[in-house]
C-alpha cells in the first residue's frame, strides 16, 4: 500500500507528460486547470487576509438570514454575469472561513436565479458585461499590490490575481476546447419526444463542460433554435444541460479549496441536479406555465430568447422555492458525507472516562498519555532541526548525523503541531482538570506535575520553532563558521533527546536523575561559553552581525528548548511521585552552583 | 504496633501540617541514601576509569550529587530543627 502511495505521483506525472507529447489541446487544458486552480489558491489567500476585518463583517451582515444570502447571490450574479465566479469566490470565502456553510448554499440558490437575470439582459436588450477583458489588467494591478507592505494592499493583491488567474485559466480551457466546440453541431442529434429531451440535456452538460459557460452554451441553443436546427423542446433540454453543467466550474474551484469548500461544491451539484430533475419530469407542466407568462407579458411567440429566459428563470424559481426550506438537512447530508479527514489529527489514546472512577487508574492512563504525547513530540522536533527522529535519537554519531544529513522534508511545525501535538495535549489538560475535581491529596498533585509535563514539552516545541526559520537557512550556508554554530545547536538538542532516551529506559531511578541533571549542567555550560564562542566570530568578521544576533537567540531558544525537556523528562522518565519530584526540585543546583562546577571541571 | 508508632500516627492524622513535613523528612532521608551510594558507585567508577573523556563524564556526575547530598544535609537538619521533633 506505501508502495502504491509512493508510486502514485511519479505515475501520474509520467501519464501527464504522455499526454502532453501527444496532444497540444490537452497540454493547453491541463496548463488551463492548473492557472484555474492556482487562482483559486490567491483568492483563498487574499480573503483570508481579511478575515475579522470589514469584508467579513459585511459577509455576515449580507448573509446572517437566508433570504439576504439568497438576494446577495442574486445581485451579484446579475452585477457579475457569471454564476461561475460567483460559486468560486463563494468556495474561497467559505475556505477561508469568511462565512458559513448554509449563508454559501443560499448565495449559490441565490446565483443560479441570478444567472438567469444576466439571459433576460442577453435576450432582452444584448447587454453583455465581459468581465474577461478585465482579467489581464486585474493580474498587473493584483501582482503590483501583492508586493507592497500593507496586508489590507497584500490582500486586495490576491484577490484581484486571483480573479485574473481564474479568468486566464478559463480562457486556456476553452482555447483547448475550441477544437471540440468547433465540431459541435446541435443539429445533428435531432430527436423527437423523452429520448430526444435526455440526449440534449446530455449534450448540454457536455457543450457547457467544454465551452465553459452556461452563458455561451445558452447564446449557441438561441442562435440554433433562431436558425430552426432544433425545436423548442430540444433548446429547453439544452437549458436545462447547461444549468448542469454550469457546476463542473465549481467542483474544479473546489479541489484547490479546503472540506468546506468541497461541501458548498456538493450542495450546488445537488442544488443543480435536482432543478434539472424537476424541469425534466415536469418538462410539459413548465411548457403550459412557460406559455401562459410570456402570454401574459406579451412576449412574441417567435421570440424564442425571451421564452427560453422564462423558463430557465421559472425552473431555476420552483427549484429554489423546493430546496430553500431543506437548507439545514442539506447541510447535515454534506457534513455526513464530506468529513473532515480524521487521521490526519492524533487522537488520545489511553484517556477514557471509566479511568476517571479510580486515583490510580487517572494516574496511570494520563502518565501513559503523557509519555506518547513526548513520542510525537520527539518526531516534530526531530523533523524541526533537519533530522529523523530515528537518526537523530538512536543510530548515528553525532558527528557523522551533521556530515551525511538526510534531510526529511522541512517539517512545517505549526501544521506538525496542530494536527499531531495540540488536540492530544488539550485532551490531557481537560482530562487531568476533570479527573482533579474527584481526586484530592497526593494523586492530584502527580497529575498537575504530568499536566505540567505536557506544558514543557509544548514549550520546548515552541522554542524549536523560533530557531527552525535560521537553523534551515543557515545549514546550507557557505559560510562555515555560521553553519557549525548552527549545527552546534542541532546537536545540543540531539545530545538532550539521548540523554531523555537513555534516562527513560534506566532501572536505577537516581541514575536516571543523574543522567538528566548532567544534561542540565552541559546545557548550562553552554550558556555559559555562548558568549565566548560567538565574539570572536564578530571580531574577526567571519560571520556579519546581522548573523551574530540570530545565533545570539536562537541559542537562548536552544536553550530554553532543553531546560524544557530536561523540566519534563525529570517528571516522566524518573520513575517519582509528586513529593519525591518536590525534594528533587529542593536538591537542584542552582545557577551559582552550577558555574563553580563548570569551573571546577575546567581548571 | 507499638505505643509509640500508634500515637505517630494518631499524630499524624490530627495534625495536617506536621503529617506534610514528616512525609517530606521521610522522603528527603531516603534520596539522600540513594545520593550516598550514587556518590559511593561513582568513586568506584572513577578510580576504575581510563577513558579521560568518560572519567570527565563521571566526576562532574560526582560533583552534582556531593553538591545535592550537601544541600540535602542542610535541608534535613532545617527541618530537624523546626519545631515539633521527628
Amino acid at each position: 500500500m506505501a508502495l502504491m502511495r509512493k508510486l502514485l505521483l511519479p505515475a501520474i506525472l509520467l501519464l501527464l507528460a504522455y499526454a502532453f507529447w501527444l496532444s497540444s489541446d490537452f497540454k493547453q487544458i491541463a496548463a488551463g486547470v492548473a492557472i484555474f486552480l492556482f487562482g483559486m489558491m490567491a483568492l483563498e489567500d487574499g480573503f483570508q487576509r481579511f478575515s475579522g476585518g470589514i469584508l467579513e463583517r459585511l459577509l455576515r451582515h449580507s448573509t446572517d438570514r437566508q433570504w439576504k444570502a439568497l438576494n446577495f447571490g442574486i445581485i451579484t450574479t446579475t452585477l457579475m454575469q457569471s454564476s461561475s465566479l460567483v460559486s468560486v469566490l463563494v468556495i474561497s470565502f467559505l475556505s477561508a472561513g469568511l462565512i458559513q456553510l448554509a449563508a454559501g448554499i443560499g448565495i449559490i440558490f441565490g446565483a443560479n436565479l441570478g444567472t438567469t437575470a444576466s439571459v433576460w439582459l442577453v435576450a432582452g436588450f444584448g447587454l453583455k458585461v465581459n468581465l474577461s477583458a478585465y482579467a489581464m489588467p486585474m493580474l498587473a494591478f493584483g501582482v503590483v499590490m501583492i508586493f507592497q507592505k500593507s496586508s489590507t494592499w497584500k490582500g486586495i493583491g490576491w484577490v484581484l490575481a486571483g480573479v485574473g488567474f481564474l479568468f486566464l485559466g478559463i480562457h486556456y480551457m476553452k482555447e483547448g476546447f475550441d477544437t471540440y466546440s468547433e465540431s459541435i453541431d446541435l443539429s445533428a442529434y435531432a430527436i423527437p419526444g423523452f429520448r430526444g429531451l435526455l440526449l440534449y440535456i446530455l449534450l448540454g452538460i457536455v457543450a457547457t463542460v467544454i465551452m465553459q459557460s452556461s452563458s455561451a452554451m445558452l447564446a449557441l441553443t438561441v442562435t440554433a433554435l433562431a436558425a430552426q436546427q432544433i425545436t423548442y423542446e430540444n433548446a429547453l433540454a439544452l437549458s436545462i444541460g447547461a444549468n448542469m453543467g454550469t457546476t463542473v466550474t465549481a467542483i474544479l474551484g473546489s479541489l484547490g479549496a479546503n472540506i468546506a469548500g468541497k461541501r458548498l461544491a456538493g450542495a450546488h451539484l445537488i442544488f443543480n441536479f435536482i432543478t434539472g430533475l424537476i424541469a425534466i419530469v415536469f418538462i410539459y407542466q413548465f411548457l403550459i406555465a412557460v406559455e401562459w407568462i410570456s402570454d401574459a407579458m406579451g412576449i412574441a411567440d417567435d421570440n424564442y430568447a425571451l421564452r427560453l429566459a422564462v423558463f430557465h428563470s421559472l425552473f431555476n424559481l420552483v427549484g429554489i422555492i423546493l430546496m430553500l426550506p431543506l437548507v439545514n438537512m442539506l447541510v447535515s447530508v454534506l457534513e455526513r458525507l464530506l468529513r473532515e479527514p480524521k487521521t490526519a489529527i492524533k487522537q488520545p489514546k489511553y484517556l477514557n472516562d471509566a479511568a476517571l472512577e479510580s486515583p490510580q487508574a487517572a494516574l496511570e492512563v494520563v502518565h501513559k498519555e503523557t509519555e506518547r504525547l513526548y513520542d510525537l513530540a520527539s518526531r516534530v522536533i526531530a523533523h524541526g532541526i533537519g533530522w529523523l527522529k530515528h537518526d537523530m535519537i538512536e543510530t548515528k554519531d553525532l558527528d557523522q548525523l551533521v556530515e551525511n544529513s538526510d534531510m526529511p522534508p522541512s517539517e512545517d511545525i505549526d501544521e506538525a503541531y496542530a494536527t499531531r501535538i495540540k488536540h492530544v495535549h488539550s485532551a490531557i489538560v481537560h482530562f487531568v482538570i476533570r479527573a482533579r475535581e474527584r481526586i484530592t491529596g497526593n494523586y492530584a498533585e502527580d497529575l498537575e506535575s504530568y499536566s505540567r509535563a505536557g506544558r514543557d514539552l509544548v514549550t520546548a516545541i515552541k522554542d524549536i520553532k523560533h530557531l527552525q526559520k535560521n537553523l534551515l537557512r543557515f545549514i546550507h550556508s557557505d559560510n562555515h563558521d555560521i553553519k557549525d554554530a548552527y549545527n552546534h545547536l542541532r546537536i545540543m538538542v540531539a545530545m538532550v533527546m539521548r540523554k531523555i532516551r537513555e534516562a527513560r529506559y534506566i532501572d536505577d531511578h537516581t541514575e536516571a536523575m543523574l543522567i538528566l541533571d548532567h544534561a542540565l549542567l552541559q546545557i548550562e555550560e553552554d550558556d555559559l561559553n555562548s558568549a565566548e564562542r560567538i565574539e570572536p566570530l564578530i571580531r574577526n568578521h567571519r560571520i556579519s552581525a546581522e548573523m551574530a544576533t540570530s545565533l545570539m537567540t536562537d541559542t537562548e531558544y536552544t536553550h530554553s528548548a532543553c531546560r524544557h525537556l530536561i523540566a519534563m523528562a525529570k517528571i516522566l522518565f524518573t520513575g517519582r511521585d509528586s513529593s519525591a519530584l518536590n525534594i528533587s526540585q529542593d536538591l537542584e543546583l542552582n545557577e551559582e552552583e552550577m558555574a563553580t562546577i563548570i569551573q571546577k571541571d575546567s581548571s | 504496633m507499638k505505643l509509640s508508632k500508634l500515637l505517630e500516627r494518631l499524630s499524624e492524622l490530627t495534625d495536617a501540617d506536621r503529617s506534610e513535613q514528616l512525609k517530606q523528612y521521610k522522603q528527603l532521608k531516603k534520596t539522600l541514601k540513594q545520593l550516598r551510594s550514587k556518590q559511593k558507585e561513582l568513586e568506584q567508577e572513577i578510580a576504575s576509569e581510563t577513558n579521560s573523556d568518560h572519567c570527565k563524564e563521571l566526576e562532574e556526575k560526582l560533583n552534582i550529587v556531593s553538591t545535592q547530598r550537601r544541600k540535602g544535609l542542610d535541608l534535613l537538619k532545617e527541618l530537624r530543627d523546626t519545631p515539633g521533633e521527628f
